[in-house]
């Protein structure tokens, strides 16, 4: 009734302004317009926008032709990257997140909802790493198969190593804690096989017909990752135990699975920046326990690590905490040759 | 849901009863063990919004200092199909309570549409729909104060459709069509049925590249304002925003510039139609982690009397200690156009904000 009444109005508007074209009188003097001439704003910016509107909302054709490859849009890079080793040629990958960018601070830019909105597939790190830019995303994106009850949702996190877990009741004194665990496990290559096996029963469940594909392509990274396992947990083996500091906790998988103890961080609390007298704390935690590095991820200011690290014996070390932090680390395994690699190497000079 | 309070419908009252018990029923079958009774309450933010004011301003006279908003905000999936939105503001005045905004949203329709229904901001520009405590600085543009009717701008009870729209190159373009009762306080004011208000807008965003992106607004309404029956108030508005983030140094520094003009178009008794118009420039460069430095300058004329135009510039200082707190300073002189001649207003605005509870999407 009511769509009816405003459809009569909106036709006598468009009348009225039809006729006011017509007349095309010369600007009357400002402010003091006449009736008659009121036409101004009624001519040209209204008829625009609103047959535009219109016409854009009733003829505008659906963009949901399904391509030959099956879309796949990640939050991380990380999962971008494994869901192109697994998929192969037959999807198409995009991260939304660069790897050289904080994953709790990206935007919810407008054209991440077209991704979205094409998207067969989503690939989430899920324990509210992305609370603060995906869910709006998603109720912009018009896409039900990747909202979390559609097929194509996937959450990386389930069946994952998740550290951190509160277990008494978290508040905000905390910092910007995360209550389901920390949300940095993709850095523990153990939890990259979970992620890459699910991303696998995912792409078979949603493209059947590329069954022997993605389980022959999961078995080549599989026995990639095993060998890479073996060449990372060489290469620290002797600096085993050994005590670090880092900036941001983004390192505990990290820490666990390559035998580092991680003993302090930068900030104070998740997400507040270094003050002067954590930073005092954090100098003479390091004096006295001889800590030789400082583990940084590359989108941080190096100012206040640079300054504890003049004031003591150690190092800064940047390294990408994702794939694409920097150019080396191109995929999933090559982000653990580089992080592996530079650590050894600072450790090795500190011996 | 009243039923327990009123119950004069009495058939009604039998039914919610059945269905109440059926549910307790079924609730203590499967669930014995687990309180399921809080996992689909909605998520809860409270945002508090302190605002003091420091000099003299004889046309816009503000309190020395006052909790001038408290938000309470309400957010659930309702079924499968849609979502709730509920903002529920307090004044510092007793009795002032007013529901800012509460809408359905209907995000799995076909043909790409997405429906919202209910009482919400109306989707003219930028200004008038962002919440408060989301915008740069810590007053109201005047051309909001005088061409929307003054702080809460156009928001309604009303229905809207909004559809993207496929374009080549990446870029997003969303058309709303929006209906509304036609009441909007200081603004429009319906008389009959027959008065709704019609508004449209269309936004166009492009990523020019990783760390820099453009956006341009385009809207238009119509309402009967006012002056009275039949004397129709007419809005049309364009904004641009030129964001600039490098996505490395993202927590560091930005940048956002951005400007909104309006033309207003205002049916008098007197058989004149007023045409007035303004516009607002803001600049935001963020300083360090924690701080932004802002510069805004104002232009409007009154929409009862287009001889007369406000200006007003304002620079602006803000601390966050966190994502959940802020502190603003806002150095204000507001040049008033009276009648009578012009006045001058230099304040200094002190703003105090803090959220609690559900952690909100990051403001864009």
């Amino acid at each position: 009734m009511l769509m009816k009444m405003n459809r009569e109005r909106k036709k006598e508007d468009l009348l009225r302004r039809v006729r006011g074209a017509e007349a095309s009188a010369p600007p009357a003097p400002r402010g003091t317009a006449g009736p008659a001439s009121a036409g101004h704003l009624q001519r040209n910016l209204p008829l625009l926008s609103f047959s535009l509107s219109l016409f854009l909302l009733l003829v505008g054709s659906s963009s949901s032709a399904l391509g030959a490859k099956l879309k796949v849009v990640t939050t991380l890079s990380d999962f971008a990257s494994l869901a192109s080793t697994i998929g192969g040629d037959r999807v198409e990958t995009e991260s939304l997140a660069k790897g050289y960018q904080d994953p709790h601070f990206v935007e919810p830019k407008p054209s991440f909802v077209l991704k979205l909105h094409a998207a067969d597939v989503l690939i989430v790190a899920g324990l509210e790493l992305e609370i603060g830019y995906l869910p709006p995303l998603l109720d912009q994106a018009r896409n039900e198969k990747i909202r979390p009850t559609g097929a194509g949702y996937l959450d990386a996190s389930a069946g994952c190593d998740i550290l951190d877990r509160p277990t008494a009741q978290v508040t905000r004194a905390m910092g910007d804690v995360h209550p389901y665990g920390n949300p940095h496990y993709w850095l523990d290559p153990n939890n990259g096989r979970v992620i890459a096996r699910a991303i696998s029963a995912k792409l078979t469940a949603l493209d059947p017909a590329g069954a022997a594909d993605y389980a022959k392509n999961l078995a080549d990274f599989e026995t990639r990752l095993k060998a890479g396992e073996a060449r990372w947990a060489a290469r620290l083996a002797p600096f085993k135990g050994a005590k670090i500091v880092t900036y941001h906790s983004s390192w505990p998988n990290f820490a666990k699975a390559f035998g580092l103890d991680v003993v302090g961080f930068l900030e104070p609390k998740p997400g507040i920046p270094p003050s002067p007298q954590h930073k005092l704390e954090i100098i003479n935690l390091m004096n006295a326990q001889k800590i030789p590095i400082i583990l940084m991820e590359v989108y941080f200011d190096r100012k206040d690590p640079d300054f504890v690290a003049s004031k003591t014996s150690s190092t800064v070390v940047v390294i990408p905490p994702s794939v694409g932090g920097e150019p080396a680390a191109k995929d999933y395994l090559s982000l653990f040759d580089v992080d592996v690699e530079k650590i050894a190497a600072a450790l090795e000079k500190k011996k | 849901m009243k039923v327990e309070k009123s119950g004069r419908a009495a058939p009604r009252l039998v039914v919610f009863a059945e269905i109440f018990s059926f549910v307790l029923a079924a609730g203590s079958a499967s669930a014995q063990t687990a309180q399921t009774g809080n996992v689909f309450n909605p998520n809860i933010s409270v945002i508090g919004n302190a605002l003091g004011f420091v000099g003299h301003n004889p046309v816009d006279n503000q309190p020395s200092l006052a909790l001038k908003e408290s938000e309470i905000g309400l957010q659930a999936i309702v079924d499968p199909f849609a979502r709730a939105d509920f903002f529920v503001t307090f004044g510092s005045q007793k009795g002032d309570v007013g529901i800012e905004e509460g809408y359905i949203t209907f995000l799995t329709l076909p043909g790409d549409f997405i429906v919202k229904a209910g009482k919400f901001k109306g989707a003219f520009g930028k200004v008038n729909t962002e919440h408060p405590h989301v915008r740069q600085y810590a007053d109201t543009p005047l051309v909001m104060l005088n061409l929307l009717g003054g702080e809460d701008g156009i928001n309604d009870s009303g229905i809207s459709i909004a559809r993207l729209i496929p374009m080549p190159s990446e870029i997003f373009l969303e058309a709303t069509a929006q209906v509304f009762q036609g009441t909007s306080e200081n603004l429009f004011e319906a008389h009959s049925r027959n008065d709704v208000e019609p508004l449209f807008h269309l936004k166009a965003y492009k990523d020019l590249s990783e760390s820099t992106n453009l956006e341009l607004g385009g809207s238009w309404t119509q309402g009967n304002g006012t002056a009275g029956p039949g004397l129709h108030t007419t809005l049309a508005g364009v904004d641009v925003s030129f964001r600039w983030k490098p996505l490395r140094q993202g927590l560091y520094r930005s940048l956002l510039v951005r400007g909104e003009w309006m033309q207003s178009e205002r049916e008098m008794a007197a058989g004149t139609t007023v045409r007035a118009s303004g516009w607002y420039a803001l600049a935001q460069y963020q300083l360090g982690r924690r701080w932004n430095a802002g510069y805004r300058h104002d232009e409007s004329d009154h929409a009862d009397d287009a001889t007369l135009r406000d200006r007003g510039d304002s620079a602006i200082l803000t601390f966050l200690p966190s994502e959940f707190s802020m502190v603003r300073t806002q150095l204000r002189q507001n040049r008033y156009a009276q009648p009578t001649g012009s006045v001058t207003a230099t304040e200094l605005l002190v703003q105090l904000q803090f959220v609690i509870g559900a952690h909100g999407a990051h403001p864009f």
